[in-house]
């Protein structure tokens, strides 16, 4: 850049940004908790631990005035010395509670400011920015408690200074690149297709929850009634219940956690920038450069396939990844038409039609027969012939990686893009010019049968497909790696 | 499921490909500290083992323990043994590549438009066998060739450097400045492409 970028448009109507500025007093609550998080929880329990034990004397109340006391300070003090300004293309902020820190990020290194609200900023209209830098450990910091309006002044203008400096930078760059475009919303969720989408998705929670209830189970009433009166089938017919009640209960927790969390789910963008939005209680807010879309994952449980849903997640360079339940074909549609994985000339010549080499089956097969002799071996040992049961984890191990095989597609275009159907059906896609390595690997069994795997691997997250015949997997790479030589697009 | 099958080759007619006859195999003594490791390792399990097990009745547990921990180590030297043979580096005008790997061979390859940082690193074992290696760090994964002589792995960085927006630093030995000296030739004699814009 041999000249600076040209003067903005001050904005006028809030407060001076170019100068130094202070966050909310809010944000003494959390930079003392932040401060309390940074020392860590367990030593902070140890600490008071060691001040009950040695203050003996002194009351329960006192203690909590003295710890109240000194973390009011450490946070009054943190408040005081942080200030953040825009000024020179570059945002600048100063904290540090004894000894001052100063850190400049320039502006085209910011990926993203995201305003999240959390249920204590609601009461006094305040919220926090977290300013993501997308360095490749995902460098990230946040102001604690800004008012709304100089938040989304701060906002404006963080992203302002960014287009004026990438302008500058490359006055070659295509126009759609520099210009922003006021916020289109994409799609917005109605609570009828969260509720929908809630329910069809997997109850994981029955996982955790129903082992739970089974434990609590043991000490309550009810289990009194089934051991006195048990009798073989009795103790039986609980279990399927027990199934069940778990089932209904992760359902359950499955559908409040997402008609919560993700209440008005909407999507975003600007032309340059997706920006998330959702939550009941709290109102988070995530964005990122559309650039930065590196892998984009459709996954459909079985039932989710039946009524159409699709929970979308789009992985990007920096932490935050967009995740998007119940999306229907439509809006999976204007997604990859966002991100450039839709084809100019969608139709049918560009389904993924290319499959899996169906040596694999025999591997899963001859991997579950190892596994299942080795457990039978042992099985027979302490049940005698009841092993022979084993004899079903090869055949059922089979017959699933048949099924998998017969439903793998692939393609490669200007994307390569994975069809994954075993029990949930996944589709997994990347440009192919956004790849950061290519990886042909072989293990023992591909080498003796001329077969070989093929990995895509991007700045954040891969597309693989393997087992292929070892010159279609070279040739994807080959692909690949031309692409990725010659493409002269922003690929983050 | 889509009713027509279709599996055309991929058409690679005019494009590049990669070679597995151009890989530069590495200097084999790279491998010699970890197997040197890994043996003493093994032995001094061995020896552990051999021991408890005379003193402890029955001697099968200590036996099937101290055989599992010797095995261990024993079975890595092996692999990095057959390694030797496999580890080997390729650098092509626009892309550079590691292959590695005795169970699952695998060649990785970075587009030196993705390189984001290259650094040659050289332990004390490796000033003592004055040899280094060559780190490529990109967004994504990484590459780590090992084996150079130290003179070859300054090239190839320099190369790199001069061919991505990568920066650079270096650790152990001593660390030539990053002189802007001519690039070296490279391997398929070809003149180089122009500087990406």
């Amino acid at each position: 850049m041999s000249e600076p970028p040209p003067p903005l448009q001050r904005d006028t109507s809030g407060v001076d940004l170019s100068t130094p500025q202070r966050q909310s007093k809010l944000a003494v609550i959390f930079l003392a908790i932040s401060i309390v998080r940074r020392l860590g929880f367990v030593q902070a329990g140890l600490l008071l631990l060691l001040f009950f034990r040695a203050g003996a004397a002194l009351s329960v109340g006192a203690i909590a005035l003295v710890v109240a006391g000194v973390l009011g300070t450490l946070g009054y003090l943190a408040w005081r010395n942080f200030t953040f300004q825009v000024t020179g293309g570059e945002l600048v902020i100063e904290r540090g509670v004894f000894s001052t820190r100063r850190l400049s990020i320039p502006a085209e290194r910011i990926q993203s400011l995201s305003i999240e609200q959390e249920l204590l900023h609601r009461a006094f209209g305040t919220v926090k920015i977290t300013v993501d830098t997308a360095g490749s450990e995902g460098a990230e910091f946040e102001l604690s408690a800004i008012e709304r309006p100089i938040a989304e002044q701060l906002q404006h203008t963080v992203l302002a200074e960014r287009s004026a400096a990438e302008a500058a930078a490359s006055p070659s760059a295509s126009p759609t690149t520099a210009t922003t475009r006021p916020d289109t919303v994409v799609f917005t969720h109605p609570p009828k297709r969260l509720a929908m989408a809630a329910l069809t998705a997997w109850p994981v929670a029955a996982l955790v929850l129903g082992p739970i209830a089974i434990i609590i189970n043991q000490f309550g009433d009810v289990s009194e009634t089934v051991v006195d009166t048990a009798t073989r089938s009795f103790q039986w017919w609980w279990i399927p219940a027990g199934v069940g009640i778990a089932i209904v209960l992760g359902m359950l927790f499955n559908l409040v956690g997402t008609l919560v969390q993700d209440h008005q789910l909407t999507l975003r963008h600007d032309g340059r920038t997706l920006r998330r939005t959702s939550g009941l209680l709290s109102l988070t807010s995530r964005a990122s450069a559309i650039d930065r879309v590196q892998v984009v994952t459709a996954t459909q449980s079985p039932l989710q396939h039946r009524v159409g849903l699709t929970h979308v997640k789009l992985a990007t360079v920096g932490s935050d990844d967009l995740a998007f339940i119940g999306c229907d074909t439509g809006q999976l549609t204007e997604i990859r038409r966002l991100t450039e994985l839709e084809s100019p000339t969608p139709g049918p010549a560009h389904a993924p039609t290319r499959r899996l080499h169906p040596a694999k089956i025999w591997l899963t097969f001859r991997n579950a027969l190892l596994a299942a002799a080795a457990l039978g071996t042992l099985v027979w040992l302490i049940a005698g012939w009841w092993a022979l049961l084993v004899v079903v984890v090869p055949v059922m191990a089979g017959a699933a990686e048949w099924r998998r095989v017969r439903c793998f597609r692939w393609r490669l275009d200007h994307r390569l893009v994975t069809v994954d159907h075993f029990v949930d059906r996944v589709t997994n896609e990347a440009l192919i010019h956004k790849a950061n390595a290519v990886t042909v690997s072989q293990s023992l069994f591909e080498r003796r049968r001329g077969l070989a795997s093929v990995q895509l691997t991007t700045a954040a997250g891969s597309v693989s497909v393997g087992m292929l015949p070892v010159d279609e997997a070279r040739a994807v790479r080959d692909v690949v790696l031309h692409a990725a030589e010659t493409d002269t697009r922003r690929w983050m | 499921m889509a009713a027509s099958f279709a599996n055309d080759p991929i058409p690679v007619d005019g494009l590049p490909q990669l070679d597995e006859a151009d890989f530069t195999p590495v200097d084999r003594r790279y491998a010699t500290p970890s197997i040197v490791a890994a043996g003493v390792f093994a032995v001094i399990a061995a020896i552990v083992t051999a021991v408890v097990a005379s003193r402890v009745d029955p001697p099968f547990i200590p036996i099937v323990i101290g055989g599992t921990i010797t095995l261990i180590p024993t079975l890595s030297a092996g692999f990095a043994l057959l390694e030797r043979r496999v580890a080997a580096y390729l650098l092509r005008e626009h892309d550079v590549s590691f292959r590695s790997g005795v169970i699952n061979r695998q060649i990785a390859t970075i587009p030196l438009a993705r390189v984001q940082h290259v650094s040659v690193n050289r332990g004390p074992i490796e000033q003592a066998q004055n040899l280094a290696t060559l780190a490529v760090n990109s967004a994504g994964p990484d590459l780590a060739i090992p084996g150079l002589s130290p003179d070859q792995a300054q090239q190839l960085k320099l190369f790199i450097i001069e061919h991505s927006d990568a920066t650079s630093d270096d650790t152990g030995g001593d660390s030539t400045p990053d002189v802007a000296s001519p690039p070296p030739p490279p391997p398929t004699g070809q003149p180089l492409p122009p500087p990406p814009p």
